[in-house]
C-alpha cells in the first residue's frame, strides 16, 4: 500500500506542478499576474521498527512570488510617473497652442506698429487709418482668443479629471469590496491569488490616479491612504473623491473627500503623485499663472494705449477715446462671509501691473490683501485700494468683519479683450498743441522736442514763452500763472498745461515760442509718433510688449521642457522599479518550458511508481494463486 | 540570479523602438523645415530670443518704409528748391536788366511782366504736393496749400518747422516753408517774403513815373532780397541734402541690421543639418538593430524545442 500511496502523492504534486506551470504560461501577459510556485513538503514518516519511512510529498500552499517593498517601490513610482506625465501632456499642449509665431500675439503686434508707421506718415490718409484699425482689432481678437484658448484648456482639464475620479471612485470601491472577500475568510492562510493579484493591481491603478500609502494587514485586506493621510480605503469602507471649484476662487479646481463624515477639501500640493495631482498643478498652477501673464500683458497694452490716445486729437479735433477694453475685473466672496460685497478694479498704472489676482481679507478695521502669485501681503486701512497699479473699489454690497474675497484682476483682463474704437477717424494722430519758433526771433532757438506729457485742461490753451535775455523769460497764457523772470539755462525743460518742452540753441532777448492748437490738426503727427514709439517702451512691467509676450511664450515652453524632463526621469524610475518587480514576480516563458518538461518527467516518474505497485500486486496475485 | 519576465522583455523592446521612432519623426521634420524649434519647449531661451528678432525684423521693415517715405518726400523738396533757386536767378538777372539806364518805362513793364509770371511760377513750386497729398513744405502739416495769396500778398497758412519721423535719428517727411520762402529781413528789423520782394520789384518796374533813382533804389532793395532769398533756399536744400545723405545712411545701417538680425534668427532657430542628418542616421541604425534583434529574440523560444 505505501507505494501506491507513495506515487499517487508524487502523482498529485506533479499535476499541481503542471497546472501551475500551465497557469503561469496562460496569464505571461495578463497584467498583474504575480507567478505562482507549488510549495511542496515530504509527507510526515512513519516508524517501521527499520527506521523512519518515507510516505511521499505534500502540496502545501501555491505560493505568489512576491516581494513587498519592491512592489511599494513600484506604487510610489507610478504615481510619481502619473503626475509628470498628466502634467507635461497637458503642457505640450499650451506649448502648441502658443508655438505658431505667425499667427501669434506678437505678429498681430508686429503689424500694428507697421500701419501705425504709416499713420505716423500721412496722419489724414484715411487708408492708412482704416489698415490701423484693422490691425488694432486682429491683435485684440489674438489676445481674447488665446485667453479662451486657456480657458478651453482648463475646461478639458476639469472634464478629465472628473473622469479620472469617477475612475478613481470604481477602483476605490472594488478594493474595498476585496476587502471584504477578504475579511471574510477571517485571516485563513490560504487565500485566492488571483484576489491578491487584483488587490495589488489596483493600488498599482489607483497609484495612478492620486499617490496612495498601502498597508497590507495581517488578514491580507489593505488600509489605502492619501499623501495628505486620509484614508481612501479602510476595510469594507471607501472614501469618494469628487473634484469641485473652489467656491471661494472660480479659477481654482480641487479634490474633495468624502468618507461617512463631511466632505473634507485636499490640499492638491500635499497629494504628492497620481495624475490627478498633475492635473491640479497644472490647472491651478501652470495654467493660472499663464493666463495671468497674458493678462498682465492685455491690461498693461490697453492702458497705454488707451492712455497715449487721451493726449492726442482725433481727425474731428476730439480727444482720442479707448482704443482697447479689458474684461471687467469681479471678485468671489468666501461662503462663510457674512457680508455680501462686491469688488471691481480699474488699471491706474498699466506698467505696475503684476500678473496676478489678489485675495482680499477684512478684520473689521484692515483691509489685507494678498498677491496671490507670490503670496505678498499688504494692509490698507481704507477704500478704495492701490495696489500694484489697480484701483480697487466696493462694487456693491456691504464688508463685514472677516470676510474674504477673491480679486480676478489678471486672470479677467484679457477674457473678452476688444478693440472698441469703431470710427478709423477717431485715431489720435495728433498733438493738441505746437510748439512755434517765433517769426523774427533774432537769436538761434529752435524746437528740440516738444510732448504732451498728461490731460490737462489747458493743454491747448495758447502760451507765448518771451525771452527777456539769453538767461531768462517769462511766459503769458491760461493755466501757465503767467510767471515772469524765470531762469533758463540750455537744455532746461519747460513745462506748463501738460505739455513740456526742450530747446537747441541760444535765445535772444525778445525771442518767442508760442504753444498753440497746430493750424491743421488732422495733418499733425506727433501723437502717432507717441504711439509708435510705446512699442519700444517698458510697457508691459517693465518690458516692451514683444519680450513681455516673448516671456509669456518662453515661459510656457520652459514649464513643458522641465515636465517633460520630470517626465523622463520618473518614467526610467518607474520602469526599473517595475523591472525590479517583474524579476521576482514576472513570468519567464523559458523557464516555464524548462520547468514543465520537469514536471512532466516527475508526472510520468510518478506514474510509473503506480505501475510498479501495481505489478507488485498483481505478482503477489500470481503467487498465492 | 537575475530573472528576466518575457511580457516586460517585450514591453520594453517596444518602448525602445517607440522612443527611438519619436526622434526619428521629429528629426525628419526638424531636416523637412529647417527649423530645430518646432515648439517653445525644445529650447525656451531660444523661442523668446526668436519672437524678440522676429519682431526687430518687422520693425527694421517699418523704419524702412518711414525713411522711405521721407526720402521721395525730400527729392521732391530737393527738386523744388532747385527750381526756386533758378527762377530766383532768372529773376535777378531782369531786375538786373531793368536797373540799366538804357531801359524806357515800357521795357521794364514788359520787364515786370516776366518777373510776374516767375514769381507765379515760384508760388506753384512753394506749394509743390507730395504723392501722398501732403505739401513738401507744409510745416508742421496741412491738407491745403501752405502759401496762400490774398488781395495779392502771399502768406504762409500752415504751423512753421516740419513734421518728423523715425526712431533713433528724425528725418522730416514736411518741410518749414516758412523758413524757405518767407523769411527774408526786411532791412527795417522785420521780415519779409520773397513774394514780397519780387511783388515790390515788379510795382516798382510797372510804375510809368519812376525816377531814375527810383528805380535804383528798387533794383537794389529786389537785388538784396532775392539774395537773401536765394540763400535762405540754399541753406534748407543743403538741410535736406543732409538729410537725404543721412537716409542713405540710416538705410544701410538697417540693411546690416536686417542681415545681422536674419543671421540671428538663423542661428537660434535654423537646424544644423549635418548634425541632423548624421543623428538620423545613427538613430535610423539604432532601429534598425533593435529591430533585427527583437526579431531575433522573440523567436528564441525553449518551446521551440519540445517536441
Amino acid at each position: 500500500m505505501g507505494v501506491l500511496e507513495i506515487g499517487t502523492s508524487a502523482l498529485r504534486a506533479a499535476y499541481a506542478q503542471l497546472q501551475t506551470t500551465g497557469n503561469n504560461i496562460a496569464n505571461a501577459s495578463t497584467p498583474g499576474y504575480v507567478r505562482q510556485r507549488v510549495i511542496l513538503a515530504e509527507a510526515t514518516t512513519t516508524f517501521s521498527g527499520g527506521g523512519f519511512m518515507g510516505r511521499g510529498v505534500d502540496v502545501v500552499t501555491v505560493e505568489r512570488q512576491y516581494n513587498d517593498f519592491l512592489a511599494r517601490e513600484v506604487y510610489l513610482a507610478t504615481s510619481a510617473e502619473a503626475a509628470d506625465r498628466a502634467r507635461a501632456g497637458a503642457l505640450g499642449r499650451l506649448d502648441r497652442l502658443f508655438a505658431d509665431s505667425s499667427n501669434g500675439i506678437g505678429a498681430a503686434y508686429d503689424e500694428l506698429n507697421a500701419a501705425m508707421a504709416d499713420l505716423a506718415n500721412r496722419p489724414f490718409d484715411p487708408a492708412a487709418r482704416s489698415v490701423l484699425a484693422q490691425r488694432a482689432t486682429v491683435l485684440a481678437q489674438r489676445i481674447a482668443v488665446a485667453d479662451s484658448r486657456f480657458e478651453q484648456i482648463g475646461a478639458d482639464v476639469d472634464r478629465e479629471l472628473a473622469q479620472q475620479a469617477v475612475e478613481l471612485n470604481q477602483q476605490l470601491a472594488e478594493l474595498a469590496a476585496i476587502n471584504n472577500r477578504l475579511g471574510a475568510l477571517g485571516g485563513n492562510p490560504q487565500v485566492p491569488n488571483d484576489l491578491l493579484d487584483r488587490r495589488d493591481y489596483l493600488i498599482e491603478q489607483v497609484n495612478r490616479k492620486v499617490k496612495a500609502d498601502a498597508y497590507i494587514n495581517h488578514d491580507q485586506t489593505v488600509s489605502l491612504y492619501a499623501g495628505t493621510g486620509d484614508a481612501l480605503v479602510l476595510g469594507a469602507d471607501a472614501a469618494r473623491v469628487e473634484i469641485a471649484t473652489d467656491p471661494e476662487n472660480p479659477n481654482v479646481a480641487r479634490l474633495v473627500l468624502s468618507s461617512n463624515e463631511r466632505p473634507v477639501p485636499i490640499n492638491a500640493s500635499m497629494l504628492g503623485g497620481g495624475s490627478i495631482a498633475g492635473l491640479l498643478e497644472f490647472r491651478n498652477g501652470d495654467l493660472q499663472e499663464s493666463r495671468w501673464q497674458l493678462g498682465q500683458l492685455a491690461g498693461a497694452v490697453a492702458h497705454a494705449y488707451n492712455m497715449q490716445q487721451s493726449l492726442g486729437l482725433d481727425l474731428n479735433g476730439q480727444p482720442g477715446a479707448d482704443v482697447f477694453r479689458t474684461g471687467a475685473v469681479r471678485s468671489s466672496g468666501a461662503a462663510s462671509n457674512d457680508g455680501n460685497a462686491r469688488f471691481t478694479a480699474a488699471i491706474t498704472s498699466g506698467e505696475q501691473l503684476r500678473a496676478s489676482d489678489y485675495e482680499l481679507r477684512f478684520d473689521g478695521t484692515n483691509y489685507e490683501v494678498r498677491r496671490l502669485a507670490d503670496g505678498a501681503t499688504s494692509s490698507f486701512g481704507s477704500l478704495p485700494i492701490e495696489i500694484d497699479g489697480l484701483e480697487i473699489t466696493l462694487d456693491g454690497g456691504a464688508v463685514a468683519p472677516g470676510d474674504r474675497y477673491t480679486i480676478q484682476a489678471a486672470s479677467a483682463f484679457a477674457g473678452n479683450f476688444s478693440m472698441v474704437l469703431g470710427d478709423p477717424a477717431r485715431w489720435a494722430a495728433a498733438a493738441p498743441a505746437a510748439p512755434k519758433v517765433g517769426a523774427g526771433n533774432a537769436g538761434t532757438v529752435s524746437v528740440a522736442s516738444f510732448g504732451i506729457t498728461s490731460n490737462d485742461p489747458a493743454t491747448a490753451a495758447p502760451v507765448t514763452i518771451t525771452f527777456t535775455g539769453p538767461g531768462t523769460y517769462s511766459v503769458s497764457g491760461a493755466g501757465t500763472g503767467d510767471p515772469t523772470g524765470v531762469a533758463y539755462a540750455p537744455g532746461d525743460t519747460i513745462s506748463f498745461n501738460g505739455w513740456s518742452l526742450v530747446l537747441d540753441g541760444t535765445p535772444a532777448a525778445g525771442d518767442t515760442i508760442t504753444i498753440a492748437p497746430p493750424a491743421d490738426p488732422a495733418s499733425n503727427n506727433a501723437n502717432a509718433a507717441q504711439l509708435l514709439a510705446l512699442a519700444d517702451r517698458g510697457i508691459v512691467g517693465g518690458k516692451t510688449v514683444t519680450n513681455g509676450y516673448g516671456d509669456l511664450v518662453a515661459g510656457i515652453g520652459a514649464r513643458a521642457q522641465a515636465a517633460e524632463a520630470g517626465e523622463r526621469a520618473s518614467t526610467a524610475w518607474r520602469q526599473s522599479a517595475t523591472s525590479a518587480r517583474d524579476e521576482i514576480s514576472g513570468v519567464n516563458l523559458d523557464e516555464e518550458a524548462a520547468r514543465l518538461i520537469q514536471f512532466q518527467q516527475a508526472y510520468q516518474a510518478a506514474a510509473r511508481v503506480i505501475t510498479a505497485s501495481q505489478q507488485m500486486f498483481d505478482a503477489l496475485l500470481d503467487a498465492t494463486n | 540570479m537575475i530573472r528576466t519576465s518575457t511580457a516586460s522583455a517585450f514591453d520594453r523592446a517596444i518602448q525602445s523602438m517607440n522612443s527611438q521612432q519619436a526622434r526619428l519623426y521629429q528629426l525628419q521634420q526638424q531636416i523637412a523645415t529647417g527649423e530645430k524649434l518646432t515648439r517653445a519647449a525644445d529650447d525656451p531661451v531660444a523661442a523668446a530670443q526668436a519672437t524678440s528678432v522676429r519682431s526687430e525684423i518687422t520693425r527694421i521693415e517699418v523704419e524702412r518704409r518711414m525713411v522711405g517715405f521721407a526720402r521721395t518726400v525730400l527729392q521732391q523738396a530737393d527738386t523744388a528748391l532747385g527750381t526756386s533757386t533758378d527762377l530766383m536767378n532768372m529773376a535777378r538777372d531782369l531786375v538786373l536788366q531793368a536797373g540799366n539806364a538804357t531801359m524806357t518805362a515800357s521795357d521794364r513793364a514788359s520787364i515786370a511782366a516776366e518777373i510776374r509770371s516767375l514769381r507765379d511760377e515760384l508760388l506753384a513750386v512753394a506749394n509743390t504736393r507730395d504723392g501722398s497729398g501732403a505739401f513738401v513744405f507744409g510745416g508742421q502739416g496741412t491738407r491745403t496749400a501752405p502759401f496762400v495769396e490774398t488781395a495779392g500778398v502771399v502768406q504762409y497758412v500752415a504751423d512753421p518747422g516740419s513734421q518728423e519721423v523715425g526712431r533713433d535719428v528724425r528725418v522730416s517727411t514736411s518741410l518749414d516753408g516758412h523758413a524757405a520762402f518767407m523769411s527774408i529781413p526786411d532791412g527795417a528789423g522785420g521780415q519779409q517774403s520773397v513774394f514780397d520782394v519780387l511783388d515790390a520789384a515788379i510795382a516798382a518796374l510797372s510804375d510809368p513815373a519812376a525816377t531814375t533813382a527810383d528805380i535804383q533804389a528798387a533794383t537794389q532793395a529786389a537785388i538784396d532780397g532775392i539774395d537773401s532769398g536765394l540763400a535762405s533756399v540754399s541753406l534748407l536744400r543743403s538741410t535736406v541734402g543732409g538729410q537725404l545723405r543721412m537716409i542713405d545712411q540710416i538705410e544701410s545701417s538697417l540693411d546690416n541690421s536686417e542681415l545681422d538680425a536674419q543671421a540671428r534668427l538663423t542661428d537660434i532657430v535654423g537646424v544644423d543639418l549635418a548634425a541632423a542628418i548624421s543623428e538620423f542616421a545613427r538613430i535610423h541604425n539604432g532601429l534598425e538593430a533593435s529591430m533585427q534583434t527583437y526579431a531575433k529574440l522573440s523567436t528564441t523560444s525553449l518551446f521551440n524545442y519540445i517536441r
